[in-house]
């Protein structure tokens, strides 16, 4: 049986099912194969995952309350919400939120574990710092954070007043209260980026990286040159998936700010969350639901495009 | 057979040796421009520490902190009473079996579909797999607000409503988990499978032999990540379950944060007790951990 | 009639058979209201006799069936309802009732979907501000059949009312609540200020702004908190515009009427106290949280909080109750005060909606009401029940400013909060509100606003 050492590197791309352009394939791949694999997660997601889909595609072109029945009422639900000047809002601060957390997150995660990735005393001890806001509950951290972020009787203030520093709205001015329900979110997030780029920083072989530095390309050029590029891959999947926790991040806003003051801090999720179930239109909360996707699969299509050009032109 | 390295390599790098990488070079003894960088770390560490520190301090204080004016960073009174009054007061114990049971089924069941869906999506060529691969990252992007009502009505008619199985199956179709799973098994050889069926072998025996002994450090990642998810979840456990002795520990914990009471120092004390286990599983997991991610993110 | 005698069978009362501890009073009250509904010829007792011969369900001794009923986890309350639980038992062997939690976090997420699912609690204690609303889709349950004639009696007219929509009982008036002023003894006597002695003494609102001021310059920080805990309290402010004789819809429950100067006038009021730092910026309606507001009072931040008695608990965990005491809100035109309070009210998807409907008329009844309010601190809704009629388990002086209190809930507002689309206009207050006291817009534009989304809201 060959072992991994022998194969011949040149076989290249990923082979998969029977390969006809090869000629000879005396091996029959059946094509159930693949169904048998993927049947499992197919029933579970068919039930749990699809059904509720669907069935909120079908509510988005319904005016319906939360239960009970709805009549049909077509792309209504779409203009309604294009037309109305809290949707837009909702949407422009998930942008801000989303430009605000998702970098931040990803590029402190990459530094502190590049950082973390020498030898340092210590240095399990470390990571598990920065890996535990992970960990915590959301209901806690919402509290926690609301409380030190307190203007009047939170650690934060005191702590700057302390250092002679200027105390800080934090919560309670519509520009810093922003700033902080990124700081609450970036906080938790790190840790998770930190442990995908350590582990995959594992992979990169120090001993180019010191060829490259007696090259002369430097520190940075040994970063910039090596590392970044085989991270790539990495960083493709942190940024989605960091994006859609984002657009995602309510209950921790919610509890921070109520999505104020005023509506500062009003994302596009607390919109969908008081149009189903404040005001109980279901409706077109589906409908918000269901933009928001349609954006996100656009999103993936052009980054997707942009990654192909680049590849062919390279 | 010969097993592939633990490590999914990719193609195109020479393999490395660990042992001669460890080499100690003179890059790795601690100057002091180290012991700086170090101990920025460390605060660095401290500060995002603290918020937990707080809950510590919120949970022991008397009164939840009610008392307390002015800049103060240590308590200035203990009451470490608190853990026992949370334990008489609610079903801690109750809960945290709750959470146990299921975190750890639902890892079972999403690292054993996971793994066999990454392995199709990735190995295998078939009609509409794109289109089912695409249909599954969807199911990421829709927030839960808006299929939580459907979602809960096919529980009910299901009769699954306040058993732990309300909770279980609808969170393992978690698409992250297959993503991850695809991602790594790409970087698995090809012709590791080939030979396989060169050698005759069914496509499940090939599965059971290559495949999975490769996916160890998969395995693992699948693990703490799922564990760490489902046993914070609360915001649809708590649509689901409804006494609160099937309660699990997180939806426990929003649950007493309610409209008309607001036992703080409680909350923070079983917030404190409800990290423990994960806690634990992180460390256990922790060494293969990382290196498992390593391969998920490298085509 | 003697107690446990049958009425008579023509007449298939849900009631025939009732429990050996019913007063006479009820007797008589019953069957004049049977006498008296057949003289007015009551579509409710229509309904009744034809339910005679459609349901079968009892209600008396032997009746069978599994229960839940659902409370908010306050855990004195879920320890009175047990209690009741099982006394109903006793004359009700086959009757279990399971009392339950209602989870933390959204009522409204949680309720609406477990009605979808058709598994709601069957019995629910439900928020005056929310029944409306349950009400008009059907997610609770008319109780008409069961609540007729004479029953309605002894409820105060104000919230017997407020239970119905469109003249339909949805739910039975459990208990209310309402606002009074904290105040912290040693800092407002360091500032000078006396309270109060009595209702008709309460401070109008320019006397009470004068208090603020001198608290003010007592704690050097500010001068009261108010008790918004959130975005779905917004409402707690509108006692602020009915004291000053406004209103925020015009009789017909669909035409605003906060845009004018009165409306003006009561939303700056409010809108000063943030500006002239009288108040926490934090304890905005967004922004506020229980904790940060208690413990603002009781670290002596300010010497003045309006909050509900629902919290003179918490209160006292966190500051002795030596320390503090209780007195009116301030009035001007005329007093008012928050409706607060709790109906206990039939969900949807309850099986067994007749022995429900009984059981819950149990724990309303004056005996348990009474219990309920002196072991738990709430205020009554019945007239049997005066303030002096109670002896509170504790803290008898501050509860019985509540009560007196709670005689000053507009009857007006308590129409307007249980209209079924209040949940939209409450919305429409909140963002509202915010905006203009974080400062983002002034009193006039903001009853403007107002105006217009509640146009919106109810269209």
């Amino acid at each position: 049986m060959p072992s991994a050492e022998t194969w011949a590197p040149a076989t290249g791309t990923t082979v998969a099912g029977p390969a006809p352009s090869r000629g000879r394939s005396t091996n029959r791949v059946p094509a159930a194969a693949p169904w048998l694999f993927v049947t499992p997660s197919l029933l579970l997601f068919g039930v749990f995952a699809f059904a509720p889909i669907v069935v909120s595609v079908v509510l988005s072109f319904q005016d319906v309350q939360t239960f009970g029945g709805g009549e049909f009422v077509g792309v209504e639900n779409y203009s309604d919400a294009m037309s109305k000047p809290l949707f837009w809002e909702s949407v422009r601060n998930t942008v801000v939120f989303t430009l605000g957390t998702v970098p931040t997150s990803t590029l402190l995660g990459l530094l502190l574990a590049i950082l973390l990735n020498r030898r340092l005393p210590g240095r399990g001890v470390i990571r598990s710092l920065y890996f535990l806001p992970m960990v915590v509950s959301g209901v806690a951290v919402s509290l926690i954070f609301a409380w030190m972020f307190n203007t009047d009787s939170g650690i934060v203030n005191a702590t700057l007043s302390e250092l002679g520093l200027p105390r800080v709205d934090w919560l309670t001015s519509p520009g810093w209260a922003m700033t902080t329900v990124i700081l609450a979110v970036v906080w938790g997030r790190i840790g998770f980026c930190m442990v995908v780029y350590l582990a995959a920083l594992q992979n990169i072989n120090p001993s180019v990286l010191e060829a490259a530095q007696v090259d002369g390309a430097g520190r940075w050029g040994a970063f910039a040159g090596i590392v970044w590029p085989l991270l790539a891959p990495t960083t493709y999947m942190l940024v989605v998936l960091n994006i859609v926790f984002s657009l995602q991040a309510f209950d921790v806003i919610y509890v921070l700010t109520g999505g104020g003051p005023g509506f500062s801090t009003t994302v596009l999720v607390q919109y969908i969350f008081r149009s189903a179930f404040t005001d109980g239109k279901m409706g077109y909360a589906s409908a918000l639901g269901v933009m928001l996707v349609v954006v996100l699969l656009l999103l993936t299509a052009l980054r997707n495009r942009l990654a192909k050009n680049l590849d062919e032109d390279s | 057979m010969t097993a592939i390295t633990d490590r999914a390599t990719p193609l195109d790098e020479p393999t490395p040796s660990t042992a001669t990488a460890r080499a100690v070079s003179r890059k790795d003894r601690m100057t002091p421009g180290r012991w700086l960088l170090w101990t920025l770390l460390l605060l660095g560490g401290l500060v995002m520490m603290f918020p937990v520190y707080w809950v510590l301090v919120t949970a022991v204080s008397p009164g939840g902190l009610s008392q307390d004016n002015g800049f103060s960073l240590w308590p200035r009174q203990f009451d470490l009473g608190i853990f026992s009054r949370a334990v008489r007061d609610q079903p801690i114990w109750r809960w945290l079996a709750n959470s146990v049971v299921i975190a750890v089924v639902s890892v079972l069941i999403s690292v054993f579909i996971s793994v066999l869906g990454g392995y199709a999506f990735s190995k295998y060529r078939f009609r509409g797999r794109n289109l089912l691969f695409a249909l599954m990252l969807i199911t990421i992007m829709v927030p839960i607000q808006v299929i939580m009502v459907p979602a809960f009505v096919i529980i009910s008619k299901l009769g699954l409503v306040n058993t732990p199985w309300a909770v279980i199956l609808p969170s393992a179709a978690q698409a992250v988990s297959i993503f991850m799973a695809r991602q790594y098994m790409q970087a698995i050889p090809d012709e590791l499978i080939e030979a396989g069926r060169v050698d005759g072998a069914g496509e499940l025996a090939i599965f059971v032999r290559v495949i999975l002994p490769a996916c160890g450090p998969l395995v693992a990642v699948l693990t703490i990540l799922t564990f760490v998810w489902r046993w914070n979840d609360f915001v649809w456990p708590l649509v689901a379950l409804q006494s609160p002795e099937n309660y699990t520990i997180s939806v426990g914990l929003a649950s007493l944060n309610g409209a008309y009471s607001h036992p703080w120092d409680q909350i923070m004390a079983i917030t404190l007790m409800s990290m423990v286990p994960v806690l634990v599983v992180f460390f256990v997991f922790q060494k293969q951990f990382v290196q498992g991610i390593a391969s998920t993110g490298i085509k | 009639m003697e107690k446990g005698q049958h009425l008579p069978s023509h007449v298939q009362h849900p009631h025939a058979d009732q429990p050996p501890s019913w007063s006479r009073r009820r007797v008589l009250g019953y069957s004049g209201a049977l006498a008296g509904g057949a003289a007015l010829g009551l579509p409710t007792l229509a309904a009744c006799s034809s339910s005679s011969s459609g349901s079968s369900e009892p209600t008396g001794a032997d009746a069978k069936a599994d229960l839940v009923l659902s409370s908010w986890q306050i855990p004195a309350d879920l320890v009175a309802y047990e209690k009741f639980a099982t006394d109903y038992k006793q004359t009700h062997p086959n009757v279990t009732i399971k009392i339950q939690e209602t989870p933390g976090g959204d009522f409204n997420q949680w309720f609406t979907t477990q009605l979808a699912g058709g598994s709601a609690p069957d019995i629910i204690r439900i928020t005056w501000q929310q029944i409306g609303r349950y009400a008009d889709n059907g997610g609770v349950i008319p109780l008409d059949e069961y609540v007729q004639g004479d029953y309605s009696a002894d409820f105060q007219d104000a919230f017997w009312k407020a239970a119905q929509l469109d003249g339909s009982v949805h739910g039975i008036p459990q208990h209310t609540d309402t606002f009074a002023t904290y105040y912290n003894k040693a800092i407002l006597k360091n500032a000078g200020v006396t309270v109060p002695a009595s209702l008709d003494q309460a401070w109008t609102l320019a006397q009470f702004k004068d208090v603020l001021v001198e608290v003010k310059k007592t704690t050097g920080k500010y001068g009261m908190v108010f008790g918004f805990g959130g975005p779905n309290t917004a409402y707690r402010w509108l006692p602020f515009l009915y004291m000053m004789g406004g209103k925020l819809l015009e009789d017909d429950n669909v035409t605003p009427a906060i845009d004018n100067e009165i409306g003006v006038k009561a939303i700056d009021w409010f809108a000063s106290l943030y500006r002239e730092e009288l108040i926490p910026a934090s304890n905005s309606i967004k922004g506020a949280n229980d904790a940060a507001t208690i413990k603002s009072f009781s670290t002596g931040d300010v010497g003045l909080m309006i909050y509900g008695d629902w919290i003179m608990t918490d209160v006292s965990k966190a500051i002795e109750p030596s320390k503090w005491d209780i007195t009116y809100m301030p009035k001007d035109v005329t007093a008012a005060s928050d409706l607060g309070g709790n109906l206990l009210a039939v969900s949807k998807s309850c099986k067994n909606p007749a022995v429900a409907a009984d059981f819950i008329k149990f724990v309303c009844d004056s005996e348990h009401m009474k219990y309920f309010c002196e072991t738990d601190l709430f205020l009554p809704v019945r007239k049997s029940l005066p303030a002096d009629s109670l002896s509170f388990s504790k803290q008898s002086d501050q509860m019985a400013v509540f009560v007196e209190q709670a005689t000053t809930i507009p009857a007006g507002m308590g129409t307007v909060e249980t209209l079924p689309s209040f949940n939209a206009i409450q919305t429409v207050l909140a963002d509202q509100l915010d905006l203009c006291f974080t400062g983002q817009q002034d009193a006039v534009k903001t009853a403007k606003a107002i105006s217009d989304g509640i146009k919106d809201a109810v269209s």
